[in-house]
């Protein structure tokens, strides 16, 4: 029973995954020698890292006589070695080695396995979805500059929650929900921009201080479907880099790594940690809503609602599969 | 449809004479009247046990190798007039054919 054309079908299965770079796992997460499968995207597929460092990800099932290849398998040098007859394939997806034959068919030596595209950028490890399995259309977005040294990583969140991915970023451009579930006062308007695959939200607004009124600036960055990036610069100056990645229609994964800039002093420190705080409980305030709420695809909005259905329309875009429709022009 | 006379030296040497009939798969004759275990692959261009030597009246008569094959006769070091049985379709041929099973077990 999944409450599809019931009164509680809450419309989530039948949107489509988006193509784009998504978060699958922190990069300590899968160390040298070590193998796992991850489900995401409605799939799964098996990640490595060999002893050269370099990440792979594959389909799962190996073209042999279809193992699994995250089952009992192992990384031998830098190669995947099947459990089932020892076929071992490179970061290639090309067999490097079949022990008990004498000769590796020449069209076995190029890719056999279908690989993933994969990049480790700033700690997380990305993989590029696509359902066509087209090849990326735009970089994996890195931290902004730090100002001073290096950005300190300061805290690592996760939550899986029950909701398509969509609906959680679109929470930005929802002004009214801001008041009314956070309690923070209504935000002043921003400058909202659509470039392309990138997507900008910056808000400048007086803020109260102990040494009284001074300008602060939020500035989100969200590149993809996958990916926001917000900078709060005030008295202190936070990065809260933010990722996105559908399990699958109903249920995503996010995740956040929340930075601080380097030599902060105790007092600065303290209003580091509570706004690092506050962005977690203001996470904990719409997880419920996120995990029961349904779809509207056609939204009842009215003045003070924000900019959701531009929002949406670019967001169409991550689901243009075909290679003809969605380029970056 | 006509018939074609194949005349095939075994790896132990021995001949086998064959009737087989034009369109059929020659990897798939060599198969189910001289040894099961030629052809494992199934005519994925991958395992090279239905490796032949034809004469070279007969290789004149089919299509040339694919990349694919040519590759793989490559790889196995396998010289003039050999092919791999699994991609030949046999055709005419007035004075019959004689292959060679060349792959050593």
């Amino acid at each position: 029973m999944t409450g599809k054309h019931t009164a509680l079908d809450r419309g989530y299965a039948d949107l489509p995954i988006p193509f784009g770079w998504f978060a699958v796992a922190m990069c300590d997460e899968i160390k040298p020698g070590e193998v796992k499968t991850l489900q995401y995207f409605n799939t799964e597929f098996v990640i490595w890292r060999g002893e050269n460092g370099q990440v792979t990800a594959v389909d799962p099932y190996c073209p042999h006589l279809g193992a699994h290849l995250g089952v009992n398998s192992e990384v031998i040098g830098n190669d995947l070695r099947c459990p089932f007859h020892h076929w071992s394939f490179n970061g290639a997806g090309a067999v490097a080695d079949i022990p008990y034959t004498k000769l590796i068919p020449p069209k076995l030596k190029r890719s056999c396995l279908s690989t993933w595209p994969v990049e480790e950028v700033d700690g997380v490890i990305f993989a590029w979805y696509h359902p066509h399995k087209e090849a990326p259309k735009w970089e994996v977005a890195r931290l902004p500059k730090c100002p001073d040294g290096d950005w300190v990583l300061a805290e690592t969140h996760d939550w899986v929650i029950n909701i398509h991915c969509q609906e959680i970023t679109e929470n930005g451009q929802d002004h009214a929900h801001f008041g009314a579930v956070h309690g923070v006062p209504f935000a002043p308007a921003g400058e909202f921009k659509i470039e392309g695959w990138v997507r900008r939200n910056t808000v400048v607004a007086e803020m109260k201080t102990p040494k009284g009124l001074m300008t602060g600036k939020i500035d989100v960055t969200a590149t993809g479907p996958g990916q926001s990036i917000t900078e709060y610069t005030d008295v202190t100056h936070v990065v809260q880099s933010q990722q996105v990645t559908p399990i699958n229609s109903e249920m995503t994964h996010l995740r956040w790594q929340m930075y601080h800039i380097p030599g902060l002093s105790e007092g600065r420190m303290r209003v580091t940690q509570a706004r690092m705080r506050d962005l977690v409980k203001q996470v904990h305030q719409d997880i419920p809503i996120w995990n029961r709420k349904r779809f509207m695809e056609k939204p009842q909005l009215v003045q003070g609602d924000g900019p959701m259905l531009a929002y949406r329309e670019q967001y169409a875009r991550f689901y243009a599969f075909d290679s003809d429709s969605g380029s970056d022009t | 449809m006509s018939e074609v006379k194949l005349t095939i030296i075994d790896r132990s040497g021995e001949t086998h004479r064959i009737t087989a009939e034009t369109g059929e798969v020659l990897m798939h004759v060599l198969r189910d009247n001289v040894d099961l275990e030629i052809g494992i692959c199934g005519g994925e261009i991958s395992c090279g046990t239905c490796l032949v030597r034809l004469d070279s009246a007969y290789t004149e008569r089919i299509a040339a190798a694919s990349k694919d094959e040519a590759e793989m006769l490559d790889a196995l070091g396998a010289g003039d007039n050999a092919r791999l049985a699994c991609q030949i379709v046999l055709v005419d041929a007035e004075d019959g054919l004689q292959a060679k099973i060349m792959l050593e077990e």
